[in-house]
């Protein structure tokens, strides 16, 4: 109620009639203990700092002045939101207890309980003690600026320094008007996955005469993403440098479509499991593989994302067997290519990585684990980068790559291509390939011999790479060298390094903060051990000052004892002097007597010396 | 009665701080190199660690896409007002009953502010942001760079004259050899405040101001044109 809209309710009334010249003030019901003579308990604890007597500036007297005047002051004008600036000019004292008094009253509803809330919206989200206010946001008070250009404050100029403004571009606003999609020129070729999956429902088109395959086609075995139809392959045309050999037929018919199709995850599994063991043996993959055929295998073993990389692996395990470059050449060139998809597939390759752990696609387990080791250490972990380092260290797993060598050539072989061109793995992960295809002795020692050199480098706690170690010992006791050559033998070390990979991979942030840990906990001992000896320091120097002080004390005590002895012994012979001056005084006066001489007005010492005497 | 209480408070050392709720250490950076100039202000906490210094160094410079030459300078200037600050800190500090005036005239961006108010030197859970948010918040200020400046104008203050209370409770430390004239040094150590604090809070005098000096004590608050903000700053540098 304010006291204007009062003035329009009111009958004319006559002057003398006081109950009418009150005005009347609306407060909330909880605040009906305030009065204005009082100050009631609930401001004394409220706002102790005036009653407690800590301070000369700060009473009960102060405090009613200020009380009194913010509520008047506000109650001149109710309407209107009284701001705590208004008021802070007018009165002395410290701001901040000011403004307390200021937020009490607010709090209380004693001021501003009829105004409406500030239009900016900040207010409404600093005032949270104010149950009154919240009720009357509902109002809808709240203003949305809307800002112009650049903020106030901020000049755009169109290099940096000098002063010249530019305009802004005309396509900004566009932009803040939401969601327009950037179209970007470049297509990305679809992926292979999308392929997988959409395999039954994207149409086939040939690339040659553009039109629909509809029996079957042919699929260049090179680039998964041209294919010619039937009769272009039949005419003969291939496309450019493209020749017949290069393509592998594609049935279209509906039966074979969906066998094609319908690759259950043991098939694949088998699938891949052969390819790992026959490389190019076709005949005996499909057999492997009993429900499909060899094109049928083939198809499906490039289809998977990493099918050119086998392909090209067990290519170069057949073709020679002696020579390290070329087919190192060729991976890493695959490597290389199949990085960019990679990077792409990430997701794709983590699905296949779990999968690995079911048992499902083990064979597949070395190279799909060093591509995506790949893209873990290409994602730029700090960590991973400082491991990366370490490939200086490979040496030692060289050594051994000789030694197994001797042992067997053809898994050296594969050892090695999978190991040379893997540059970016940590020394770990290779230690995790080593495992898979040697003994458990030779991997044990190697894992020693990467922790010792690992653990040189940085002194990351020993216990997480022991602990490591001591898990991965453990299944390499169960399969022995020869049962590796089973696929049951493969999955089991597949198993153990893939764990170990695993743990490889996860305990690099506890590594971290391990060795934060460690670096924290060596400075804080040595600031101790700082501490301590400054505290030994401060000691010897202060016992040193006293024995300094006590020597100096004993010196002086030494001199005084001398000059002690030296004064008592002139004492002795002051005494000495006085009796033999006073014996020979006796005698002169007894000679002087016994001669008769008269007495001779001497000095007065004579006198009572003579008085003595007689 | 009340004397003696007032001096007790004023006798008793404090370790040094700044006397706010959160105890942060005004830094203020001027640098110009190759007649590029770098000007900025802002709060550091002294509790972080001082490695923290070079790595603020490092993205401030990114940020502002500076030539590297500044990231030295600019860790220097902060390790220096740092270790000033420190030296400070292990020695004792009269606060006692002192509201100082602390007066506001500053230029951000386009706005200017003048202000003066009364803060006490006591009030150790004194908060220099909420007073500038709320004082932006009743002025309706909307520039965001406003608050903070003031915030900071505030406790650079502060931090001045906690270090003149240092040197005086040093000097007071020495004066006490002669004991007479420690009971009335305090009062006037603190300058004329302490005075006007007894004349403004006494039994006779009314804490409320007299109406023509409200004027003296209000916010004023221009908003700049460009042209005047480029003058303003033409004669800064």
């Amino acid at each position: 109620m304010e006291s204007s809209n009062h003035q329009f309710l009111k009958p004319f009334l006559p002057a003398d009639d006081h109950r009418f010249q009150f005005e009347l003030y609306t407060i909330p019901a909880t605040s009906a203990w305030f009065s204005w003579d009082s100050i009631h308990e609930i401001e004394r604890t409220s706002l102790k700092e005036f009653f407690d007597g800590t301070s000369f500036t700060r009473n009960p007297r102060v405090y009613k002045e200020y009380r009194d005047f913010i509520i008047s002051k506000y109650r001149e004008d109710p309407s209107r939101r009284l701001t705590f600036s208004e008021v802070r000019k007018s009165l002395v004292g410290d701001v901040n207890y000011l403004l307390k008094v200021f937020l009490f009253l607010e709090k209380w509803g004693l001021i501003n309980f009829g105004a409406p809330a500030t239009s900016s919206v900040v207010a409404g989200a600093g005032d949270d003690c104010d149950p009154v206010r919240e009720n009357e946001e509902d109002d809808g008070r709240v203003k949305v600026k809307v800002e112009e250009g650049p903020p106030h404050g901020v000049r755009v100029v169109a290099i940096p320094n000098s002063l010249k403004p530019i305009s802004l571009p005309q396509n900004v606003s566009s932009d803040s008007n939401g969601s327009h999609l950037v179209e970007s020129d470049f297509k990305m070729p679809p992926l292979s996955s999308h392929s997988d999956v959409y395999e039954e429902l994207i149409e086939l088109i040939c690339g040659n005469c553009k039109e629909r395959c509809e029996s079957g086609h042919y699929q260049y075995m090179k680039d998964v993403f041209s294919i010619i139809c039937t009769n272009c392959f039949k005419n003969g045309s291939y496309g450019n440098n493209k020749s017949v050999d290069d393509y592998k037929f594609i049935d279209h018919t509906p039966d074979s479509r969906t066998l094609v199709g319908s690759w259950t995850e043991s098939e694949t599994l088998l699938l891949l499991e052969s390819v790992l063991k026959h490389g190019d043996d076709w005949d005996l993959v499909a057999q492997n593989v009993q429900t499909k055929s060899k094109q049928d295998c083939i198809s499906k073993l490039l289809q998977l994302p990493f099918g050119h990389l086998m392909l090209g692996s067990t290519c170069n395990r057949r073709a020679d067997n002696g020579k390290r470059g070329p087919p190192v050449s060729l991976e890493i060139k695959d490597a290389g290519s199949q990085h960019v998809e990679v990077e792409n597939k990430s997701q794709h390759v983590e699905i296949e990585n779990k999968s690995q752990q079911n048992g499902d696609a083990d064979i597949e387990g070395p190279p799909l684990k060093r591509v995506c080791i790949a893209t873990v250490s290409d994602s730029g972990n700090l960590k991973m980068e400082q491991t990366d380092k370490e490939d200086g260290q490979v040496a030692p797993s060289l050594p051994f790559t000789e030694e197994i060598r001797e042992k067997d050539g053809e898994i050296c072989e594969l050892k090695n291509q999978k190991h040379l061109p893997s540059f970016s793995i940590s020394l770990m992960q290779q230690i995790a390939h080593i495992s898979a295809v040697v003994g458990p002795h030779v991997t044990a020692s190697a894992a020693e011999a990467a922790v010792t050199a690992l653990c040189d480098e940085n002194e990351v706690p020993k216990e997480i790479f022991d602990g490591e170690e001591n898990g991965t010992k453990l299944p390499f006791s169960t399969p022995s060298f020869e049962s590796e050559r089973t696929a049951q033998g493969n999955g089991l070390e597949m198993d153990a390094s893939s764990n170990e990979s695993e743990k490889g991979v996860i305990p690099l942030p506890l590594r971290m903060r391990a060795a934060s840990a460690t670096a924290l906990g060596a400075a804080a001992a040595h600031a101790k051990l700082l501490a301590v000896q400054e505290d030994r320091e401060i000691e010897r120097l202060v016992s040193s000052v006293i024995n300094t002080q006590l020597k100096k004390l004993q010196y002086k005590m030494g001199l005084l004892n001398e000059l002690e002895v030296m004064m008592e012994k002139e004492y002795d012979q002051m005494v000495e002097l006085e009796d033999s001056l006073l014996t020979e005084r006796m005698d002169i006066v007894e000679k002087v007597i016994d001669g008769g001489v008269s007495r001779w007005r001497d000095t007065t010492t004579v006198k009572p010396q003579e008085e003595i005497i007689l | 009665m009340k004397p003696n209480s007032a001096w007790s408070s004023l006798r008793s050392p404090v370790k040094f701080r700044i006397p706010t709720a959160e105890n942060l250490v005004p830094i203020r950076l001027d640098i110009d190199i190759d007649g590029q100039r770098y000007r900025d202000t802002f709060t550091w906490n002294p509790s972080d660690p001082d490695s923290d210094i070079s790595l603020f160094a490092k993205r401030t410079v990114k940020d502002l896409k500076l030539p590297p030459p500044f990231v030295t300078q600019i860790a220097q200037s902060i390790q220096s007002q740092l270790n000033e600050f420190r030296s400070f800190e292990r020695q004792d500090m009269h606060t006692g009953e002192k509201m100082v005036p602390i007066k506001l005239d500053l230029r951000v961006n386009h706005t200017l502010i003048k202000d003066q108010f009364l803060w006490d030197l006591n009030n150790f859970e004194s908060d220099p942001e909420e007073f500038a948010r709320i004082f932006c918040e009743d002025l309706g200020i909307e520039d965001p760079e406003v608050g903070p400046a003031i915030a900071f104008a505030i406790r650079e203050q502060l931090c001045e004259i906690a270090i003149q209370s240092v040197a005086s409770a040093r000097e007071t430390k020495i004066n006490k050899k002669g004991r007479r004239g420690a009971e009335h040094l305090p009062l006037s150590k603190p300058g004329g405040n302490a005075l006007d604090t007894m004349k403004l809070f006494g039994n006779k005098s009314s804490v409320i101001r007299k109406r023509r000096e409200w004027d003296l004590y209000e916010p004023i608050v221009d908003i700049l044109s460009n042209e005047e903000v480029d003058a303003l700053e033409a004669r800064e540098a």
